[in-house]
């Protein structure tokens, strides 16, 4: 059996090596080199730098991205909160403004009969309210020698303006009944103003 | 153009080539990024006033105290003014068993909330039952009120007739 064996080919058309040096740079171009380098190497730290604030920024960013989408969910809850607190507030103030302005008469009748004496008869009460005033008229009966001692008290809540003595109206009288002989009418007039 | 002019050219024209690479990234950023971080402060500084935002109205939301104390107070004020009618008035008065009360009228004109109430009852129980309607309908607006005796029994009856206005 004939073995092959592959034979290689054999370069004789060598280049020869050039004899003159092919890339000769003046030497300040050295210089131009370096300065490049230390360029490159400063600039690159610098961008390195730049680059690690601007992530920082970006994660920033992001962060607050989410952090805006949370508060405005959470400012949209408390717009809500607060229109209903007002609102309760607004209703609660309200109310108790009318109660405060509303006349009730439990004060009122604690304190009328402290108006009249023991030789006095009362005959008509009259209550009447007149915005935040309270005309209170009391018709009495009373001996012709006794007068009518200042009034100074007023009930809770209220302050005593005036009080001042009148001749009744007619149907402030009691009806078909003359009044003793030593007696008289007399109509109290007082004033009051709601604190 | 010998070989040596040439490689010097081409020297130069790769330092151009390679300063060109070093300052692309800075053109980038002030290009590129720099809108980018305008952008992205912005929307930072939209986060910072969102936030103070919140914190002020939590500082005013919490201004309110005892908000749900007050929203079953009004509540309950409420339905003392749903339920003070004509009709309650009526019922609060002559069915109560605490009350001896006679001749009980009332009277309200149409389209008005003013009522005039008249009744006869004891001195000590007219008081009593003022107090305990009034305690009831909290928000009945007392416009006038006349007591006088019973012409019948003056000494131990009291008329009296009340205008008061529904609330």
């Amino acid at each position: 059996m004939k073995t092959f064996t592959k034979r290689l080919p054999v370069i004789i058309d060598l280049q020869p090596e050039p004899q003159d040096v092919v890339l000769r740079l003046p030497e300040w171009m050295k210089y131009l080199f370096i300065m490049l380098y230390v360029a490159t190497t400063i600039g690159l730290a610098l961008l390195l730098r730049e680059s690690i604030q601007v992530f920082k920024l970006y994660q920033e960013t992001v962060q607050a991205r989410r952090t805006t989408e949370e508060t405005v969910r959470q400012i949209n809850l408390m717009q809500i909160r607060l229109a209903e607190n007002k609102s309760a507030q607004k209703d609660y103030d309200l109310y108790k403004l009318r109660q405060r302005q509303n006349i009730r008469p439990g004060p009122l009748l604690d304190w009328i009969p402290t108006l009249v004496g023991k030789t006095q008869r009362a005959h008509t009460v009259t209550i009447e309210q007149k915005g935040d005033n309270l005309e209170v008229r009391v018709a009495l009966e009373k001996p012709i020698a006794e007068t009518i001692g200042r009034v100074t008290n007023a009930p809770d809540g209220y302050t005593l303006q005036s009080s001042v003595e009148e001749t009744p109206q007619f149907n402030e009288l009691p009806q078909g009944q003359k009044a003793n002989l030593n007696n008289e009418f007399v109509a109290l007039v007082l004033q009051l103003k709601k604190q | 153009m010998n070989t040596n002019t040439r490689a010097q050219i081409a020297a130069s024209l790769g330092i151009v080539v390679l300063a060109f690479i070093t300052v692309a990234p800075w053109v980038a950023e002030s290009h590129w990024l720099k809108p980018q971080e305008a952008r992205w402060r912005a929307i930072i500084r939209h986060k910072d006033d969102l936030v103070i935002q919140m914190l002020a109205l939590d500082k005013e939301v919490t201004s309110y105290q005892n908000i749900p104390e007050k929203k079953e107070a009004n509540q309950s004020f409420r339905r003392n003014v749903d339920s003070s009618t004509l009709d309650g008035l009526q019922g609060f008065v002559s069915s109560n068993p605490k009350y001896q009360v006679f001749n009980f009228k009332t009277s309200q004109a149409a389209d008005s909330k003013v009522v005039k109430v008249s009744l006869v009852t004891s001195y000590d129980q007219l008081g009593h039952l003022l107090t305990d309607m009034w305690n009831n309908y909290q928000f009945l607006e007392l416009d006038s009120m006349i007591m006088k005796p019973n012409p019948n029994r003056p000494d131990d009856e009291v008329l009296a007739s009340a205008l008061v206005k529904l609330p």
